[in-house]
């Protein structure tokens, strides 16, 4: 018993111990199995009591900023004239000790040869990169010269396969066409966030708007940069800048900018400026100057905006609003005539001024028309067709009092600002205190004004009375979503300083300037449509004050068209040395004048008029026509038929029965092109060949087949046998073609 | 007799059933450590083609730009005056597309 009570104790104790065994191996398990889930599943660290959360979400994360893009700007075609690109910037890597693969040197290892071969490619001096890659740093750039590298200069570079020099990618602004109006666009430069910011014209004055806003990108990633399911990516996408729209004609400004290089090149000018504008809307199709500058050389020489901030005496182009207050007042009438000699004048002593004779005691001071030129009396129109300075005269002392024509500048928008889109302007200064100075200003003297005003104005008197104030941005669009519009541009009726019956009878005077014989715009006629316009010649004023002693001029012209119902104008300036030839030479302003007709199509038909000798009007729009079957059909009929379709039609022989034709019934045919009946086949008189092109000759040699010679291409210029004479099949007609 | 027989049916229905929970485990565990992979091979495959997406696409905005730059205006009438030509601007004529 004893023993059985010992074993069985032992026994019991045995397994007990056993059991306890199991129990502590279980719960140690269980602890040890619990706490890698819960740190596996739970995220949790017991024995730390640490929330891992955040660790595992931190774990190899990379963060990437994505770069929004700063918006386009577009001409009113489409054209994008203002762009951000990819470009690189040149990084050098001077460390000796930078990891790199097996073989490879990741270290610019020889500084005479690297800065001997980037020195021509960077445009750089090669000791300034020796200088730089010998410096004791782990890596460098090479100033403005490295930075923006085209792809082109990226690649020329990496194909030297300099050790050590790599690149990393940059964002430059680019504006693909270089001089195109910088004045008003303007530019944007980098900035240090990587990005540009606007600096001048457009660019600054939308840059909030342009501007868009970085996204960034945060993830994790396997060891190969790839994001696997279940890793962490946190993407927020980039907000690009708005894009704008502007009123500009990427065509048409390069017309006036090639205008200007003429311009320069005939006359040697120190300053050109010029515009053109919409009358009816006031949007800006084209608006520059020289000497400009290229947007993405950024070589300035000048800071001012000629349109805006160079006020200027105006001179003759001014007269108009001189003559549009007269009559607009209802003091005008065309029947009275006007003594256009020398005028002189006297003083009253209360500010007013009176005409008296030249050699009146009582006269205070005279004044002249340009090259001391009289007509004698005539009727006040002329005045204006001639560019009478004593004709204006004479209107703000007979017609209107000059308070009068004080009023009329201050309706027309003169010594005030226009307020155009940001663009910064001068508003002039009025010189309108004493006689001299308001007979001076009624010929555009005395007082300065700048372009954009004087534009403003021009759009009442070419226009229907209405003032309509220049714009340059058109629309401000989603770049996501071209529908969802922004902002459009709306036209802004300034004032309406004049009737629409003033407006018309100044534009008919102000086509006389052109179409006079005497007129001073009469060689700014161009071929395709009729124009009106005034000119101008202002001597400028010295810098040292009074007197005109400068030697320098002004020529200025100011011109419509079409002139039924103008739609366009166009100014356009130059300031240089007095050359009495500025209005005679006047391609520049007329390639110019001619591109805006052609390119909105107002083309009229005095052109074709004129070219035809018969003083016909030939306007048949060209159609494709399929040529009719005329064999077995009588000549009476066939020619019916041809005159229908506006064939040119040829009939050879003296047949009254259509034998055969050319071209070929049921073929495509055009409006006048030349079609060839035969009608007989002894009867061949030598037609007149001039003018025909070789498938016109091989047309007839196949209908008549009579050899033909032909020599040249082209068209016909001389035949060896005359006109009219009989031929047979066995001559042979020599023609040449050129 | 008839209760072994009933006790029979029920042991095949619960073996039955383990074994296809067996079965539906291992499948599981089977296909989720294979559809795992084929999940990763397939979003690494679409990330190297975004990624030659991205590629492809700066290099035809690169290439834009390059055309954009050859054949400016500027570009042109230089090498045409190099070559000895000359603008004459009366024979410039405008011709405009009516079809937009």
């Amino acid at each position: 018993m004893t023993v059985n009570n010992l074993n069985k104790k032992a026994i019991q104790k045995q397994i007990f111990m056993i059991n306890l065994l199991k129990l502590t191996t279980v719960v140690v398990a269980f602890v040890l199995v619990a706490n890698v889930f819960l740190v596996s599943v739970g995220k949790f660290h017991l024995n730390s009591t640490t929330d891992l959360t955040k660790y595992i979400s931190q774990a190899n994360l990379k963060n990437e900023k994505i770069k929004a893009k700063r918006g386009y700007i577009y001409d009113r075609n489409g054209v994008v004239v203002a762009e951000d690109v990819q470009t690189y910037d040149i990084i050098c890597h001077l460390d000796k000790n930078r990891l790199a693969p097996k073989g490879v040197v990741a270290y610019v290892d020889d500084p005479i040869k690297t800065s001997k071969e980037l020195a021509p490619l960077l445009g750089m001096d090669e000791m300034k990169i020796y200088e730089l890659l010998t410096k004791d740093l782990k890596q460098t750039e090479l100033g403005t010269a490295g930075r923006k590298l085209s792809k082109e200069e990226m690649e020329a570079i990496d194909a030297l396969n300099l050790n050590g020099i790599e690149f990393v990618e940059s964002i430059k602004r680019n504006y693909p066409y270089g001089e195109f109006a910088p004045y008003v666009l303007g530019f944007a430069q980098a900035n240090d966030n990587q990005s540009s910011t606007g600096v001048m014209g457009i660019e600054l004055y939308l840059d909030r708007q342009l501007t868009g806003i970085d996204g960034s990108k945060s993830y994790q990633s396997d060891n190969a940069g790839f994001i696997l399911p279940g890793m962490k990516s946190e993407i927020v996408d980039a907000q690009n800048g708005d894009d704008v729209i502007l009123t500009l004609d990427l065509s048409l400004q390069e017309s006036l900018e090639t205008s200007f290089e003429m311009t320069m090149e005939r006359f040697n000018s120190d300053r050109i400026w010029g515009a053109v504008m919409e009358i009816d809307t006031g949007r800006m199709l084209a608006y520059g100057q020289s000497p400009g500058f290229d947007l993405n050389e950024k070589e300035i020489t000048e800071y001012t905006n000629y349109g805006s901030q160079y006020p200027y005496e105006p001179g003759s182009t001014m007269k108009a609003f001189t003559y549009a207050a007269a009559i607009d007042s209802g003091a005008y009438d065309t029947n009275v005539l006007v003594d256009s000699s020398t005028y002189c004048y006297a003083v009253d002593g209360k500010g007013g001024f009176y005409r008296v004779p030249t050699n009146d005691g009582r006269k205070v001071g005279c004044i002249n028309n340009a090259n001391k030129k009289s007509w004698g009396m005539i009727p006040y129109d002329m005045g204006l067709v001639y560019s009478s300075n004593t004709v204006t005269a004479s209107i703000i002392d007979k017609l209107i009092a000059p308070s009068v024509y004080e009023d009329y500048l201050e309706a027309f928008g003169f010594f005030q600002k226009t307020d155009v889109d940001g663009i910064s302007e001068a508003i002039g200064t009025k010189n309108y205190r004493y006689p001299a100075d308001k007979i001076a200003l009624s010929y555009g003297q005395g007082s300065t004004v700048t372009m954009l005003q004087l534009m403003q104005g021009y759009s009442a008197i070419f226009g229907d009375g209405q003032m309509v104030k220049p714009y340059f941005i058109e629309q401000i669009v989603d770049p996501y979503d071209d529908q969802d519009i922004k902002y459009q541009a709306q036209t802004t009726i300034v004032n309406d300083p004049i009737t629409q019956e003033t407006a018309q009878q100044m534009q008919d005077i102000l086509y006389q300037v052109i179409y006079d014989e005497k007129g001073t715009g009469r060689f700014y006629k161009i071929d395709e449509t009729q124009i009106i316009g005034k000119t101008g010649t202002t001597q400028v004023a010295s810098l040292s004050g009074a007197g005109y002693n400068s030697g320098k001029t002004i020529a200025s012209v100011m011109l419509a068209l079409p002139y039924d119902d103008p739609k366009y104008m166009i100014y356009y300036a130059f300031e240089g040395d007095y050359d009495k030839n500025a209005h005679f030479n006047t391609e520049a302003i007329n390639q110019l004048t001619r591109k805006v007709a052609q390119l909105y199509n107002l083309t009229d038909n005095i052109n074709s008029a004129q070219e035809n000798e018969n003083d016909e009007v030939i306007d048949i729009k060209i159609t494709d026509e399929i040529m009719p079957n005329l064999v077995n059909h009588t000549l009476e009929y066939s020619l019916k038929k041809t005159e229908e379709l506006n064939l040119d039609v040829v009939i050879i022989g003296n047949g009254t029965q259509v034998l055969s034709q050319m071209p070929i019934a049921d073929s495509n045919i055009k409006t006048n092109e030349k079609v060839f009946i035969l009608t007989d086949n002894s009867n061949i008189m030598m037609p007149n060949m001039l003018g025909w092109t070789r498938s016109d000759v091989t047309k007839f040699w196949s209908l008549t087949n009579i050899a033909v010679k032909m020599d040249g291409y082209g068209k016909v210029t001389s035949q060896n046998i005359t006109e009219n004479s009989l031929i047979s099949k066995n001559d042979e007609i020599e023609l040449i073609l050129e | 007799m008839a209760k072994i027989v009933r006790k029979k049916h029920v042991l095949r229905i619960e073996r039955l059933a383990g074994l296809l929970l067996f079965t539906a485990c291992l499948l599981s565990l089977g296909s989720s450590l294979f559809l795992g992979s084929f999940n990763n091979a397939l979003s690494m495959k679409l990330q190297t083609f975004e990624e030659e997406i991205r590629t492809l696409e700066k290099y035809n905005e690169e290439a834009r730009i390059s055309i954009q730059g050859l054949s400016s205006k500027d570009r042109v009438i230089n090498m045409a005056t190099e070559d000895g030509m000359v603008m004459n601007q009366g024979n410039v004529v405008t011709v405009v597309d009516d079809g937009e």
